[in-house]
């Protein structure tokens, strides 16, 4: 489903991010992305949603090498890939539901087709009583579920989310992970950028591990 | 309940000192426009009743008067074809015109007053004027025919001018409206880069995005273009208070095609420059 192989990635300072990057994502696979801060794990997402590109080797994304797909395919790409950003990126400017709906709207799909959906999916992650609630009356927890509505509104193939318990307690952290899991069991490939230890400690879910832009073995932990 | 918005925020791609700018430029087009339109009219009414007439001006020569001429001139005019009628101008009616000029008692019997007749032209049947000029020549050494030729053509060089004019006012007013387009097209894009950047990145095709800009544009542009029409209408309205003959449905129609034109310039520029600028980015 998504595949690096021997992916480099240079800034134009010079800077090496990442090199020799490979590994595979099986469909309906659930990752772990570790690393410490700065060891690469949002530049490497960023190749996968399509807002940058390698300086070396290949991305394939649904079995297509990104570099060489043309702009009019990006869209369909990027609707099969949900992301949950670190800063959430909601729209500040938009309610909830209006932001939890934007993948659709930009389908064109008409509001009474998914209206209820919205709000079903908004009960779930729990923000039920806040869909005409603006962003910024929100608390750290209640932006990342909005956010993580946003990507699964669509029912991506795979779902990337980007340090997803970085702005909140213990509690919606290990809340958040059950609805991660949740979604895998649907069939859903995860991603999960982290460099929260206890979120991946004893977690049955493998783990690919960033240490200055490339990626190290972790034998032997499962 | 919760309903979908405008997905950028209002006013943020197109504020309300972009609608004044639009109001003018709109307003400032349809002045130009519809004074070449009352020009042309007005000139079309003068050179159509000038065309329509000529005069026949008969002096003194060294052996015949004026009067000696006019039965000869008359029976010239009388088997001319082209003409529908002509009329002596009664000699007081002469007098008074040349008073405003001389002054009042200032015309005396001693001064030479041409004998002067008023033709009126069949616009059915074709004139020959050179025919006309030849003939009455052979019986009438004093006799003169205007055509008001030199007046036609001043008149003709007057309304090209203008012609000129609001056309050049109009290219101008479409260079500053299309500047000014495109500069607030690019500050929308820039204050609206984090939404733009998201909705890439949830799927968005530059089209739909496009098609965000461009509805704030053409709301804040059919609202302006409507002010700036309305206030030239209303200006033009006014002034044909005092012409009249000049009003016409016909007018207002025709000045129509300004804030029509001007919306579909605005959308024109937006749509090209959003989709070029967002083929640019991710």
């Amino acid at each position: 489903m998504i595949r690096f192989e021997n992916v480099s990635l240079r800034y134009d300072n010079n800077t090496d991010v990442l090199q020799d990057i490979n590994f595979e994502l099986k469909p309906g696979s659930f990752h772990f992305l570790t690393g410490s801060s700065g060891a690469g794990k949002t530049s490497l997402l960023k190749l996968i949603f399509l807002a940058g590109k390698p300086s070396g080797g290949k991305v394939f994304l649904f079995n297509q090498d990104s570099a060489r797909l043309p702009r009019a395919a990006l869209p369909e790409i990027r609707r099969r890939i949900g992301v949950v950003f670190q800063e959430f990126r909601l729209l500040d400017h938009l309610t909830l539901y209006e932001n939890v709906s934007l993948p659709l709207r930009v389908c064109n799909i008409k509001e009474t087709q998914y209206r209820s959906n919205i709000l079903e999916l908004m009960n779930w992650v729990g923000l039920g009583d806040r869909v005409n609630a603006f962003p910024t009356t929100l608390s750290g927890g209640e932006q990342q579920r909005a956010a993580i509505a946003r990507a699964v509104v669509g029912r991506p193939n795979v779902i990337i989310a980007d340090e997803p318990t970085g702005n909140v307690d213990t509690e919606i952290g290990m809340r958040l992970m059950r609805l991660f899991a949740e979604l895998n069991k649907q069939g859903t490939t995860i991603l999960i950028a982290t460099h929260d230890k206890q979120l991946w400690e004893g977690s049955p879910y493998p783990r690919l591990h960033l240490e200055q832009g490339s990626l190290v073995p972790t034998y032997g932990e499962y | 309940m919760a309903r979908n918005a405008q997905i950028l925020p209002r006013n943020s791609v197109a504020g309300p000192a972009l609608g004044a700018v639009t109001a003018t430029m709109c307003f400032l087009a349809c002045l130009a426009l519809g004074a070449v339109l009352t020009v042309n009219k007005a000139a079309h009414n003068w050179l159509t009743q000038a065309t329509g007439a000529v005069t026949v001006q008969i002096t003194d020569t060294e052996n015949l008067t004026s009067g000696d001429q006019l039965q000869a001139v008359e029976r010239v005019l009388k088997r001319t074809r082209g003409i529908a009628s002509y009329e002596i101008i009664p000699e007081e009616k002469l007098i008074g015109l040349l008073e405003p000029w001389l002054g009042t008692g200032n015309v005396t019997p001693d001064l030479p007053i041409p004998v002067m007749i008023d033709v009126i032209l069949n616009p059915e049947q074709r004139f020959n004027e050179k025919g006309l000029r030849i003939e009455l020549s052979a019986v009438a050494p004093g006799a003169k025919l205007d055509t008001h030729g030199r007046w036609r053509q001043n008149l003709e060089r007057g309304v090209q001018t203008m012609r000129l004019l609001a056309g050049l006012i109009l290219i101008l007013v479409t260079i500053a409206t299309a500047t000014v387009i495109i500069f607030a097209t690019r500050a929308g894009l820039g204050t609206n880069k984090e939404t733009v950047e998201v909705l890439h990145l949830i799927g968005a095709r530059d089209k739909f995005i496009s098609r965000q800009f461009e509805r704030q544009f053409l709301t804040l542009s059919l609202l302006s273009c409507t002010i700036g029409y309305g206030a030239a209408a209303g200006i033009f309205h006014m002034l044909f208070t005092l012409m009249t003959d000049m009003e016409d449905i016909q007018f207002y129609l025709l000045l129509l095609g300004v804030p029509f034109l001007s919306i579909l310039m605005t959308w024109l520029i937006i749509r090209n420059f959003v989709i070029r600028t967002l083929a640019k980015a991710l």
